[in-house]
């Protein structure tokens, strides 16, 4: 279900990383960036509507003790904007089996993503966790996308694509930020005009491998 | 039919009558020593309530309209329905499916029927083909062709 979410936060990032190519005024053909980009704000969570379906070849496990209900084989998680797929997903309820305080995906993750303007945005990775949280009054929901050496959390759309070791998207202030070793490619003349990015200086702490195409990556980014 | 005929036909079907509640009360026996198990072959009930310390509360309650003993003990139960609670009495899971086979001494039933399931707050709906529930577990299992559905705001559990 928070899967719609990610998808939006990545597809924003996407963009990020197209519109960091715009430091570069001769970038016509695609670029490299290895620099992780610093804290970036998020996108605007998009009001989805009807409710989201969850379907497995099955089995599909209740833990009812531990307030867990676990999906395995072919699984597939859709509502009206995002469509994942893997292989296994425990959702982890609360007491009063409302809203899942976690998420967690693994194997394979899939994530579709297709925006009104009909861009298609994939992220990829082995393990995707949504943890969800209130606490006196106030809500704490994370996203996360891994994967593995073999296998790192990729975003991609015709435009460009990136990778890092971890992406995680803090909804509850609208930041998105990456870990481990980052690296994106991208088109700034096809980025969308919807964006703004407001500072576009170089992250002076990431470190640009000798001989790269490095370029830099947006300090922030506000959608408008 | 003779007379002859009819009078072993009649106790054929007492013979049979009388085996078949025989079966049925050793089944409620045996049950009897892990959790009451109550009604009749048209009300079927079996309860299992929470260890201390709530004791007195209902932690799952498998009901069917129509109880049939079958050979080893096992009772086929049709029109069945699966309701858990939380140890404060709220209702955690309804299933409902068709009929299962339910092995009273283990607490295990199981079915390869279509299950339908919702989560008391009404927000969870999950149907399926074939279910195994472990009452001594909590562990309802739900074997093929998942399909649930999550609704963004609760509804009221029907």
């Amino acid at each position: 279900m928070k899967m719609v979410y990610l998808i939006i936060l990545l597809f924003a990032a996407g963009t990020a990383i197209a519109f960091s190519q715009t430091n570069s005024l001769n970038a016509t053909p695609p670029a490299t960036t290895n620099s992780p980009p610093p804290a970036t704000k998020g996108p605007v969570m998009p009001a989805t509507q009807g409710p989201t379906t969850i379907t497995a070849a099955g089995p599909a496990e209740c833990d009812l003790n531990n307030h867990t209900i676990t999906y395995c084989d072919h699984v597939r998680v859709s509502d009206t904007e995002v469509k994942l797929t893997c292989e296994w997903v425990k959702a982890i309820f609360p007491q009063n089996w409302e809203r899942p305080t976690n998420i967690v995906a693994e194997t394979n993750v899939i994530i579709d993503y297709i925006a009104q303007n009909g861009e298609k945005t994939r992220a990829t990775g082995e393990k995707a966790v949504d943890i969800y949280q209130e606490e006196n009054g106030q809500t704490n929901d994370t996203m996360i996308l891994t994967g593995n050496d073999l296998h790192k959390p990729r975003v991609e759309q015709a435009r460009g694509y990136f990778t890092a070791d971890t992406l995680i998207w803090d909804r509850s202030h609208g930041k998105f930020r990456t870990e481990g070793a980052f690296e994106g490619v991208g088109n700034p003349d096809i980025a969308p005009p919807t964006l703004k990015i407001t500072h576009a200086a170089t992250n002076s702490l990431a470190a640009k491998p000798e001989g790269t195409n490095a370029t830099a990556m947006p300090a922030s980014t506000h959608l408008p | 039919m003779t007379n002859e005929n009819k009078t072993t036909l009649r106790r054929w079907f007492a013979a049979g009558w009388l085996a078949a509640a025989i079966s049925c009360l050793a089944v409620a026996d045996s049950r009897c020593q892990q959790f009451p198990v109550g009604g009749s072959a048209t009300d079927f009930s079996a309860v299992q309530y929470f260890e201390a310390p709530h004791p007195l509360q209902i932690k799952s309650r498998l009901s069917g309209a129509q109880a049939q003993p079958l050979p080893g003990g096992l009772l086929l139960i049709k029109q069945i329905k699966l309701e858990t609670f939380e140890t404060n009495g709220s209702p955690q899971l309804i299933a409902n499916a068709p009929e299962c086979i339910y092995n009273p001494s283990t607490g295990v039933a199981n079915s390869p029927g279509e299950v339908h399931m919702r989560t008391g707050s009404g927000q969870l709906r999950m149907d399926g083909q074939g279910f195994l529930w472990q009452e001594r577990e909590s562990f309802l299992t739900i074997s093929n062709r998942i399909q649930t559905i999550l609704e963004r705001t609760p509804i009221k559990a029907r």
